[in-house]
């Protein structure tokens, strides 16, 4: 017959902050637990969240309130028990409780690395995917052509002008100005072309500025979301092998035969996951693809946008010049 | 199609704006106010610092680089005050955003965190705000090269809200102040006939020059010409009007050109063929005095002479060779046909109905300098004129409400001539109360700019401004009151001696200067120019001596 366990006892209890501390009471009250607190008897939400996996537990966005591991619900013989109910309770033997502890381990591992490899996979791809995106902003040659366009248009329609008033000091200059002058008299509707050119043109140029920031900007943010990911993953990683093996060492080094049942459970801090988990990941990686998407969404719109802006500021550019070129000459004969 | 007949800078205005707010609407409020830090945060900086910096810059030596490298800079302060104030804004810029990437949220968090409706509203004002900025700045790079039309109500909104904490709106006052007093100077002078007289006193002095080519010919070359050259002037000679019986044509040649020939080979033909080469320069005004001789129009005769010309001003302006003359001579015809179209009607609503063009501008001159008289007659010419679309008589009616607008503060400086008066009493006269160019370098570069170079756009309105804001002047103005003025000036700082000595330099030799205004020119002391010929003052340069001396 197996010796009664050595009753060492110290009493743990909830400290205002959810730790756990020892119990400075002299004589503390000791629930005896001899029957398995079942899921039954839990709120239906509140069990739904204890069926989880501590490992991807987060106090912030989980609505149930959680201190330890222990109070994970595990399966055993098709009834739910609070995992802190088998491993502390005497009543099962220490072999169940081992084999009941080693067993929720394996399952929540394998459920994280799951999970794990889901999203990694799964979000590594799609940002993959959209990484070429970027087409919408102009060529640096054509927002320099906008720009002389812009300026050359602003010069043949300002002649009332101060600068047009220095050019014209000159006898070229005057000519020029008085041919120009008359051109616009006798077709009035150069100048509605002009001017209508300007107006396209600042709409260009406010669109080609408004597009360049927005795509150095994705640039950008794609490049830190991906770093981010890159990092991430490694860290998360890292923390999990590290907690589930701190977990794992701590409650075997207590379930053994001379062990005191009487110990502190594991805070759920030392398990639950980091700034840095995949929810967050995830969240990155989808905002990611989401602003990626929206962005493909609106290229073909913008890159017509673009192209009729482009067109007709070109179109009236021409008629401008051109009108104006052959008007001077016939001026000049 | 009406609304883009002319360049409208309120559509500018729209397209900026809705850029402006569809970049804030995309922005996260921190991305929004870094972008907002970056771009207005600078020029309030630069407020505070500049003349600190523009310090440091002149004793280093940087500013003088500057002024180097700058090829149109010159002599001048301004385009140096301006680079010197945009790569310290340039540097700010940097400095500002080297700051705001140490608060910067980590990208997690970018994501995470969403803006709330109060972010988005105060992320749209700041859009507008930017806006605004990035119209007056748009303004003032524009303003050289395009004609902006200030009267749009909200292109004049932006341009009358200027601050000097933002310079670029206060540049662009100052410079809206210069095309404001263009405005305002033509208006009244076309009231006046002020303008009409001018012209026909430039037109007259051309023609002088045509009729002493006249004598020339009749005394000098006329007696060495052979009888036959001779014999062909006679007979188409009237009134000893040489210039048109030479520029008859006779079997599709001109006489003259028949006299060169008859002199081929003798001594006379250099003095022939400079006589011809001085025609052909001139031949628009050889014809124009022909016309009139042959009109038996007399030159000093303002209204038959006007009255020609503006009838035939078109037929006659095509004998103009050069395009310069051919233009000045058209505007003239122009000037001459809206005065002789209104004259009537401006003169019927003088209280004293002037006899003719002389009593009339005398009139003008005396409702010039009374501010109840001219209100009063801005209100008769309001009425009077209410339907009248004539580009001159709007520019007239704008004059007028403006002073009306004013009256009190334009009457509380009487000596100030209207035209000037209108410009600075019409925002509440703060240019008479607080004098920001004073404070600021930039400004202070700008107006001294202009009134030591009577180039340059501000020349016109600014050393108006500093002669009738400056110099403390009685009704009659003497040599030592307005040299006590610039020793003032000087003393304060506000100029150095050069530049005062330019500012005077300028003041007495240049033709369109505030001297010559008739209302100063009549209140100059008797021995104006002898006393300052004779003063030893450190502002009167050996150049200025030699103009008087003159």
């Amino acid at each position: 017959m197996a010796k009664p366990e050595k009753l060492d006892i110290s009493v743990y209890e909830l400290d205002s902050s959810g730790r756990y501390v020892k119990s400075r009471e002299n004589d503390p009250v000791i629930a005896f637990q001899d029957s398995a607190v079942v899921a039954t008897e839990l709120p239906e939400e509140k069990a739904r969240a204890l069926r989880g996996n501590p490992f991807l537990y987060n106090a912030e966005r989980s609505g149930t309130e959680v201190y330890s591991i222990e109070d994970f619900l595990v399966t055993y013989k098709k009834r739910e028990y609070l995992l802190g109910d088998i491993i502390r309770n005497a009543r099962f033997p220490l072999r169940v409780r081992k084999k009941v502890f080693k067993k929720t381990f394996r399952s929540w591992r394998r459920d994280y690395v799951k999970k794990k490899k889901q999203v990694f996979r799964e979000n590594f791809r799609t940002v993959e995917v959209v990484k070429s995106i970027g087409n919408i902003k102009l060529p640096f040659y054509i927002e320099l052509a906008i720009w002389a366009m812009f300026a050359a248009m602003i010069f043949i329609a300002g002649i009332d002008s101060p600068l047009w008033q220095k050019i014209a000091r000159g006898r070229f200059g005057m000519f020029l100005r008085e041919a120009l002058d008359a051109m616009y008299a006798s077709a009035p509707w150069l100048g509605i072309v002009a001017n209508i050119s300007i107006y396209l043109l600042i709409v260009l140029i406010i669109h080609s500025l408004f597009f360049r920031i927005i795509i150095k900007d994705y640039r950008k943010y794609y490049r830190e979301a991906n770093d981010y990911l890159t990092r991430s993953e490694t860290q998360i990683n890292r923390e999990y092998k590290k907690k589930r093996k701190k977990a794992y060492k701590y409650y075997m080094r207590y379930l053994k035969k001379k062990s005191t049942p009487y110990y502190p459970p594991l805070d759920i801090n030392e398990i639950q996951e980091g700034e840095v988990n995949i929810e967050v990941f995830d969240i990155v990686s989808k905002a990611t693809v989401n602003r990626s998407y929206r962005l493909m969404k609106a290229e073909p719109a913008l890159k017509v946008i673009k192209s009729i802006l482009l067109i007709l500021s070109i179109v009236g550019l021409v008629v401008v010049y051109g009108y104006s070129i052959v008007y001077v000459i016939i001026a000049a004969l | 199609m009406a609304i883009f007949e002319k360049f409208n800078f309120d559509i500018v205005i729209a397209i900026v704006i809705a850029g402006f707010v569809a970049f804030a609407l995309y922005f996260r409020f921190k991305r929004q106010l870094s972008l907002t830090l970056s771009f207005l945060l600078p020029f309030l900086l630069i407020y505070f610092s500049y003349d600190f910096i523009a310090g440091i810059a002149e004793k280093t030596g940087f500013g003088n680089f500057i002024a180097k490298v700058l090829p149109f800079s010159a002599e001048k302060k301004y385009p140096t005050a301006i680079a010197i104030a945009v790569l310290t804004y340039f540097l700010f810029v940097i400095i500002i955003r080297l700051i705001t990437l140490l608060f910067r949220e980590p990208v997690e968090k970018q994501i995470t965190n969403k803006d709330k409706i109060y972010l988005k509203i105060i992320n749209v004002i700041m859009g507008l705000i930017n806006g605004y900025a990035a119209i007056v700045l748009l303004m003032f790079v524009l303003s050289p090269v395009v004609e902006i039309d200030y009267e749009r109500p909200v292109t004049a909104m932006v341009a009358k809200t200027s601050h000097p904490v933002f310079a670029v709106s206060f540049l662009n006052e100052i410079k809206a102040k210069e095309r404001e007093y263009a405005v305002y100077r033509e208006a009244f002078r076309h009231l006046s006939g002020e303008q009409a007289a001018a012209d026909l006193w430039a037109i007259n002095r051309r023609l002088d020059e045509v009729e002493a080519e006249n004598q020339f010919f009749a005394a000098v070359l006329y007696p060495e010409l052979n009888a036959d050259a001779q014999a062909l002037i006679d007979s188409h000679l009237e009134n000893g009007d040489f210039i048109s019986a030479l520029l008859t044509t006779v079997e599709e040649k001109e006489i003259l050109d028949r006299v060169i020939i008859f002199h081929a080979s003798t001594a006379i033909l250099p003095q022939l063929q400079d006589f011809r080469d001085r025609a052909d320069k001139s031949i628009g005004y050889w014809r124009l005095y022909c016309f009139l001789r042959g009109e038996n129009i007399d030159f000093d005769d303002f209204l038959a002479v006007t009255s020609s010309l503006a009838a035939n001003g078109d037929r006659l302006s095509r004998d103009f060779r050069h395009l310069k003359e051919k233009t000045a001579f058209r505007k003239q015809a122009a000037n001459f046909r809206h005065f002789l179209e209104n004259y009537q009607a401006y003169r019927q609503l003088l209280d004293d109905e002037p006899n003719d063009f002389g009593e009339y501008r005398e009139s003008f001159s005396a409702l010039y300098s009374d501010y109840d008289a001219l209100c009063a007659y801005g209100e008769r010419f309001l009425t009077a004129f209410s339907g009248n679309g004539d580009p001159i008589i709007e520019d007239i009616k704008t004059a007028f409400k403006r002073l009306l607008l004013c009256r009190e503060k334009a009457k509380a400086y009487p000596d100030v001539p209207a035209d000037v008066n209108i410009v600075f009493a019409s925002d509440d006269g703060k240019w008479y109360l607080k004098n920001r160019w004073e404070k600021d370098n930039i400004f202070r570069s700008y107006i001294i700019d202009a009134i030591t170079n009577p180039d340059s756009s501000g020349y016109a309105l600014y050393h108006r401004y500093i002669f009738h804001r400056y110099f403390d002047l009685d009704k009659t103005i003497t040599a030592n009151a307005l040299l006590g003025g610039l020793d003032t000036l000087v003393l304060k700082g506000l100029l150095s001696e050069k530049q005062a000595t330019d500012y005077l330099k300028h003041l007495l030799a240049d033709a369109r200067s505030a001297l010559r205004d008739g209302a100063v020119e009549n209140r100059l002391s008797e021995d104006f120019y002898e006393d300052l010929l004779a003063s030893d003052h450190k502002l009167i340069s050996p150049e200025i001596k030699q103009y008087l001396q003159q």
